[in-house]
């Protein structure tokens, strides 16, 4: 699709105020039908062009006023071509992850990685030992499982034989990419960042419960649970 | 007198919290509607009626198909038209080998139901969270509106931002930044790399959810899009660092 092109908006220009506030008066909502299976929708970028400039200068006017020292950098919706450059390595990552993902599943159930077979040959010897119903409460690690990011490792809590919470204990920071983009990042979004430990959150959206390390840690942590309470199977 | 319970099914981390309920026997409920709608979905199960589907072995309006898929690939037709095939179901390389993979609405899709059995049990106070997919109902163990982190990109152990809602809501997030998790522009077929992540807040989880993978296809400008569909609206972050919202959206940002 066609990003419309934007004539640099700065959002102190009274003349772009004035068109925001004509474009601003379209309603932006409500207009069209809810889409159903009979009835074709216009293409959605056809669709909202012209409202398209509006609500993306309005949302950059938003931020503008929130950070408005940074305002030079938020006024731009369009995307640098560094950004756009950055596709053909993501492209590889994705298929290699795409295959690594894909055996992950096969590990949680089957545990066929070489740390998770480990930590149920660990389950097992304990298990023999001793024989109990279900895993005494408290906090149970899992291993920590190296993956090319970093480290990742996962810890489970038990109460009254049932896994109460998921922790991530070690995350893996050792992305290049990552920390390429993040120095590269608007310091908006850094300083509006939060610690997830220090914020009173009931629950978070876009979690990372699905990287291969993730599973391989969680179960070998479920397995050192019930090692450590002598619970078979 | 609350239970939290946690399960590991569909690939990721379940986790239901029931305010208000000390119903065991309803997890237990939940939790086997999980595995089933596992059992029946998963691309990854060789034998899966999914997967039987997109080898072509079983036609989606043969007899045997039951109501629930047929559902399912019905509103997965509506969201490829409504978004001019950047959501499609039937353009994804899925791990079975096929071009079929419904997963990006099915975890939405399925938690959403378990939201709706929760209720029809009269625990109107509850959250769920399927792999950072979120299903809220009422209000928190303090009688508070839940507040809802939405992951940092960059920082995964950090929030973007905390969102204050009161249910029955859905909140979805869909990242490139999970490694695997990439998301494949189903017109192209190359991974689209605009956006950081996409979070959509609305009425019900499996078209968030599936919203939510659209923004991150369509870029910044899907954002428009997404203020035409009633009662969503969201936010994405830019490969580069800037977010960008709907008008709506920020009525939900806690202050």
């Amino acid at each position: 699709m066609n990003t419309p092109r934007t004539p640099e908006p700065r959002p102190i220009d009274p003349l772009l105020q004035q068109r925001l506030q004509q474009l601003g008066a379209r309603p932006a909502t409500g207009e069209r039908p809810a889409s159903r299976p009979t009835g074709r929708r216009a293409k959605p970028a056809r669709a909202a062009k012209l409202s398209a400039l509006a609500l993306s200068a309005v949302s950059t006017v938003m931020l503008a006023g929130l950070f408005a020292q940074q305002a030079d950098n938020v006024d731009s919706i369009e995307l640098t071509t560094g950004t756009l450059a950055d596709a053909v390595p993501a492209a590889t990552t994705a298929a290699t992850t795409a295959t690594a993902d894909a055996t992950a599943t096969t590990a949680v159930t089957a545990t066929t990685t070489a740390e998770a077979t480990a930590a149920t040959t660990a389950a097992t010897t304990a298990a023999t030992t001793a024989a109990a119903t279900q895993v005494a409460d408290g906090a149970y690690v899992g291993v920590v499982d190296t993956n090319r990011w970093g480290n990742m490792q996962v810890q489970v809590v038990y109460s009254g034989g049932q896994i109460t919470d998921v922790q991530i204990v070690q995350y893996p920071d050792g992305d290049n990419k990552s920390v390429r983009i993040n120095s590269r990042a608007l310091p908006t979004l850094i300083s509006e960042s939060i610690s997830s430990q220090s914020a009173d959150v009931s629950t978070v959206s876009g979690a990372t419960y699905t990287s291969v390390s993730y599973r391989v840690s969680l179960q070998s942590a479920i397995d050192n649970a019930k090692a450590a309470s002598g619970v078979t199977g | 007198m609350s239970v939290h319970h946690v399960e590991h099914v569909m690939g990721t981390t379940i986790s239901i919290d029931l305010v208000d309920s000390h119903d065991r026997s309803l997890i237990d409920e939940v939790v086997a509607w999980l595995h089933e709608v596992d059992d029946v979905f998963s691309p990854y199960k060789e034998h899966s009626l999914i997967s039987r589907i997109g080898r072509g072995e079983v036609a989606p309006t043969d007899p045997e198909v039951p109501y629930d898929v047929r559902e399912v690939l019905q509103r997965c037709g509506e969201l490829a038209e409504a978004t001019d095939g950047a959501f499609d179901v039937w353009s994804q390389p899925a791990p079975n080998g096929t071009r079929f993979d419904p997963c990006g609405y099915v975890k939405g899709w399925s938690v959403q139901r378990a939201a709706h059995l929760i209720r029809s049990r009269g625990v109107v106070d509850f959250c769920i969270n399927a792999g950072g997919d979120v299903a809220l109902g009422g209000y928190d163990h303090d009688g508070a509106p839940w507040r809802v982190g939405v992951r940092h990109p960059f920082e995964p152990q950090s929030l973007a931002m905390v969102l204050h809602e009161v249910g029955p809501v859905a909140v979805a997030t869909s990242g490139t930044y999970e490694r695997g998790a990439h998301i494949v522009d189903p017109r192209t077929g190359l991974p689209s790399t605009q956006l950081a992540s996409a979070t959509v807040v609305g009425p019900d989880l499996a078209d968030a959810d599936a919203f939510a993978t659209t923004l991150c296809v369509l870029g910044v400008d899907g954002l428009h899009w997404l203020a035409q569909q009633t009662g969503y609206s969201g936010c994405v972050i830019t490969a580069d660092g800037r977010l960008v919202t709907t008008d709506e959206f920020n009525r939900h940002r806690a202050a």
